[in-house]
């Protein structure tokens, strides 16, 4: 006797998952697909990470070597600068090999979304030839959220202080000279105004800086998949693809970073283990820090490493589903 | 060396395997079997991330009154009134840890109570709790599933995730315990996206359609293909025009090569060759 609350492998879902795949995604599907697939490929998925967390380490093991090296050599500035210039292109270079091999995990992706044959050799000669393309992308993308995000937080706060003159303006006029005594009615009022503006102003500031970011948030996805885009093409094709789906965008963003948290937080727990060891009552604490922030970077590339591969995937998931719903990838007569 | 990326590239070039959505199959008390796609991790944590953004709100707003109530509170005992009792500050307090405690625990109950199984978050993400038999939750299952919540949330819901995303049946412990799965509401197609087309020139279309009749191998057409065209019509309003010209291009090519026609009956352009087939195709199936 069959268990009734027993799954059983439907003989035509193997063909009905592409055809459902093909339809427009809901936002927690993108998510869901994405994770499904990052699980079925962990091995080589986990091996690609291990390679891109294995070029950002250079940089940092570099940089403290350039330390060591610039204190060592106080009285030559000159080979301190060239020490510096050194390490700056090599960690530039160093980047965008992290970023090639993050990029041939979406191609990788994208391929099994379309049912594309490449084997990852292939693949993988592809994205590396684009290591510069990726570096070029991901500093115009900084410099995007760069100046955004001083364009808006300027706005931001222009709006508040104008709110708060304007609203003790009102508060004066109405109250008068009462309005001074702090224990007044009307200053409960104006106080829960004031956190209620701040709160929104918050929040609209946060919400508009996510928008924008999110709308280029899949920006190596083009570059990995399409020919010949470069870095600026790739953004530009992010930023058309992704016209009236920026709230969508975000949502799927949030989604992928609530879904990522459990990860996370271990990893911040984790972090925090040399100060709980800590037992000689606060007279170790500079130990304590200099181990702790040790373990954070030990943390983060680990975090990085585990959850690269569903990243890439949510973003060529996103990106498949936009070529999908706006583009008809999926619309084809041939059998 | 060698042999391993042999067996990567077998991997990869064997994408059919690959499972993107998970189905159950439920059977109900009158034995008939059910079959549901599951609501996914995606869904659930796009419903939770709606449903404790509201309840973060009403939590603030009752800190906020409960804010409100202490300053007016204070500034009647400032002015010396007799009747003034300081516990008057507890009882505030304590009405806003209720308060607080109520939205917590209340909110999912009331929601899926109510909704037969939804919150508004679940509604946003278009998913929804039912009993393993099929049948919709009542107030037992949504208070086991409330309670257990906190346990699935430990470690910022570690323990939920692990076993929302391990088991075959995506059931959290809430759901373990109360007996539910969470499946996704079939899909109910909206009007603005789906079943209207827009033919944009009727008569010159029926133009078109009455060639392609004449057209001997028009009955090569299969449904798929007609799906896939009634597909391009209803979607290519959100398509870009470069996009737009493209894939009409693709299609009506394709079509043609279907058909066997050297040239197509007179001069049109792709969109209207579509349309035409695609009614058509409609007229042949009603005769």
């Amino acid at each position: 006797m069959r268990n009734p609350s027993n799954p059983v492998a439907n003989p035509v879902t193997s063909l009905s998952q592409y055809t459902r795949l093909k339809q427009p995604l809901s936002i927690g599907d993108v998510v869901s697909v994405a994770l499904a697939i990052t699980r079925q490929r962990w091995p080589l998925f986990c091996g690609i990470s291990l390679q891109a967390v294995a070029w950002l380490t250079i940089p940092a093991l570099g940089g403290v070597l350039a330390t060591v090296m610039v204190s060592s050599t106080r009285r030559s500035p000159g080979l301190a600068v060239l020490a510096g210039v050194i390490w700056l292109v090599a960690s530039l270079y160093c980047f965008g090999k992290y970023l090639s091999n993050a990029g041939l995990i979406s191609r990788l992706v994208f391929n099994d979304l379309t049912q594309t044959e490449e084997t990852v050799k292939d693949a993988a000669r592809v994205t590396r030839s684009l290591t510069w393309s990726y570096l070029g992308a991901s500093l115009i993308y900084l410099l995007i959220a760069v100046v955004v995000s001083f364009a808006l937080g300027f706005s931001f706060t222009l709006a508040f202080s104008l709110l708060l003159v304007m609203l003790g303006f009102m508060v004066g006029t109405i109250g008068g000279t009462g309005v001074l005594n702090p224990t007044s009615p009307i200053m409960g009022f104006f106080a829960v105004i004031v956190i209620i503006m701040f709160l929104l102003l918050i929040l609209g500031y946060f919400t508009a800086l996510v928008w924008v970011l999110s709308r280029f948030f899949f920006s190596d996805v083009p570059l990995s998949v399409e020919t010949k885009l470069g870095s600026i093409g790739t953004i530009g094709r992010s930023w058309a693809l992704s016209e009236k789906s920026g709230f969508r965008l975000m949502t799927i963003s949030t989604v992928g970073v609530l879904v990522t948290l459990p990860i996370n937080a271990i990893g911040q727990l984790v972090t925090l283990i040399p100060f709980a060891l800590d037992r000689s009552g606060g007279a170790s604490v500079a130990l304590a820090t200099t181990l702790s922030s040790l373990l954070n970077l030990v943390v983060t590339l680990g975090i990085t490493l585990l959850t690269m591969g569903f990243w890439q995937s949510v973003k060529a998931v996103l990106y498949f589903d936009l070529l999908n719903s706006k583009e008809g990838l999926g619309l084809n007569l041939e059998n | 060396m060698g042999r391993f990326k042999d067996e990567t590239a077998r991997k990869i070039s064997g994408a059919k395997d690959l499972k993107f959505f998970l189905e159950i199959r439920l059977r109900t008390p009158e034995s008939v079997e059910l079959e549901f796609p599951l609501a996914g991790i995606g869904s659930r944590a796009y419903a939770l991330l709606v449903d404790y953004t509201l309840i973060a709100i009403a939590m603030i707003a009752v800190l906020l009154i409960g804010l409100l109530l202490s300053f007016q509170t204070l500034a009647y005992a400032v002015q010396d009134r007799s009747d003034f009792r300081p516990s008057s500050m507890g009882w505030i307090s304590a009405f806003v840890l209720l308060g607080l405690f109520a939205i917590f625990v209340g909110y999912f109950v009331f929601f899926e109570t109510l909704w037969q199984g939804q919150t508004p978050g679940k509604r946003m993400a278009q998913i929804r709790v039912i009993r393993e038999d099929g049948r919709p939750i009542g107030l037992p299952q949504a208070t086991l599933r409330a309670l257990l919540r906190v346990f699935d949330d430990i470690l910022v819901g570690l323990v939920g995730f692990l076993f929302i995303v391990q088991g075959r049946q995506e059931k959290r412990l809430g759901d373990w315990v109360a007996g539910t799965v969470v499946i996704q509401e079939l899909r109910v197609k909206k009007d603005k996206d789906k079943g209207i087309i827009a033919i944009r020139d009727e008569i010159r279309a029926n133009q078109v359609a009455d060639a392609m009749l004449e057209i001997p191998s028009f009955n090569l057409v299969t449904p798929d293909d007609f799906a896939i065209i009634r597909e391009y019509l209803t979607r290519r309003s959100r398509f870009s025009v470069k996009a737009l010209e493209t894939v009409s291009l693709r299609l009506a090519r394709q079509l043609k090569a279907r058909l066997g026609l050297e040239a197509l009956p007179f001069d049109m352009t792709a969109n209207l060759f579509l349309e035409g087939v695609y009614l058509a195709y409609l007229r042949q199936g009603t005769r």
